[in-house]
């Protein structure tokens, strides 16, 4: 039986950058809280999100800090963390229609929860529209990230003393789903927790410990399809 | 240019050029296939190797508060699965700990 037009997935860009948007605000409140609690000032919480805008990559950047790793080993790590953009903004490629919008704009907001939303629905993605997508879910993002951090300075100190788990809940809740989805991916993850304990303490300095086990894992995983395909 | 200027440029930089390649270029590409699985398993171990073992020490130091918040964490994510509850629930239950006197 044929879907009925009207049952199809139609293109909605409001309805899905406010759905973003919302979820953006919220992890984007961790975000805030956990860059003040391990001392970093405002404006760097805030032009991470402003320049950055990669939710993953700010919080490594983070907890990298806080792990005490230098600023050049975070910075590849964040290149290895963000390539996966390219398979995105390659798939998105193709399908953006019309002029009206420089596709540098464009490029900036290739999120995965943008790319995700937009590879469900079929069709052409018209350039105004994806603009718009990328615009509500940049302002939760910020937003959010402003909030949080101006939040932080309300709390008690026992809650600010715990704060330090927040980052780590964070990655708990980013892993554990696709782990219950695809059992498998666990191997992987702990492979890579295992071989970055054991090159730290083999005396690796924490950022090119977590550079080396986070690409070496990937890619040798990646040789065997039966592991890294879902 | 102070370190934290670099890091943010750098970020910046690194972050926004894989997005911005594919937009501008012509014709059609491809990436082979390991290249694109390590791609899709780069959030995977990334999110292995900063949780072992930095998630470990994350509260003070202490590995017995830092796996009570883990264990919160994953127990909430498994139940009601959304982000911003799992990082205060485990936040929560840290402070807890802390406050019964652990």
């Amino acid at each position: 039986m044929r879907p009925r037009a009207d049952s199809l997935p139609r293109r909605d860009p409001v309805g899905i950058g406010l759905a973003i948007l919302f979820g953006y605000f919220s992890i984007a409140v961790a975000f805030g809280v956990s860059g003040r609690s391990i001392g970093l000032p405002a404006v760097t919480v805030a032009s991470l999100s402003v320049f950055v805008f990669a939710g993953a990559s700010q919080f490594m950047a983070v907890s990298m800090l806080a792990q005490g790793a230098g600023v050049f080993s975070i910075i590849l790590a964040t290149l290895v963390l963000n390539s996966r953009h390219l398979v995105m903004s390659l798939a998105l490629r193709n399908r953006i229609t019309g002029h009206r919008v420089p596709r540098p704009l464009l490029a900036f907001g290739v999120t995965d929860e943008v790319f995700g939303a937009n590879a469900t629905v079929p069709g052409d993605i018209p350039d105004t529209d994806l603009l718009v997508t990328e615009a509500l879910a940049y302002a939760g993002w910020v937003g959010g990230s402003v909030a949080g951090y101006v939040a932080g300075g309300f709390l008690p100190r026992v809650i600010e003393r715990s704060m330090g788990i927040a980052l780590y809940a964070m990655f708990v809740a980013l892993i554990v789903p696709p782990i219950r989805r695809f059992p498998r991916y666990a191997v992987p993850a702990v492979a890579a927790g295992v071989t970055n304990w054991a090159l730290q303490e083999a005396g690796l300095p924490v950022g090119i410990a977590l550079l080396a086990s986070i690409s070496a894992t990937a890619s040798i995983f990646a040789l065997a399809p039966r592991w890294s395909e879902p | 240019m102070s370190n934290v200027v670099l890091l943010v440029v750098g970020m910046t930089a690194v972050t926004y050029v894989p997005r911005l390649i594919p937009l501008m270029m012509s014709g059609r590409h491809r990436l082979g296939p390991w290249q694109r699985r390590t791609m899709s398993l780069v959030p995977i171990t990334a999110v292995g190797a900063l949780l072992v073992p930095g998630g470990l020490s994350a509260v003070d130091g202490r590995v017995d508060l830092s796996a009570i918040g883990i264990v919160a964490a994953v127990a909430i994510t498994v139940t009601l699965r959304q982000p911003f509850l799992v990082v205060v629930g485990s936040v929560a239950a840290v402070a807890l700990a802390i406050t019964l006197g652990l």
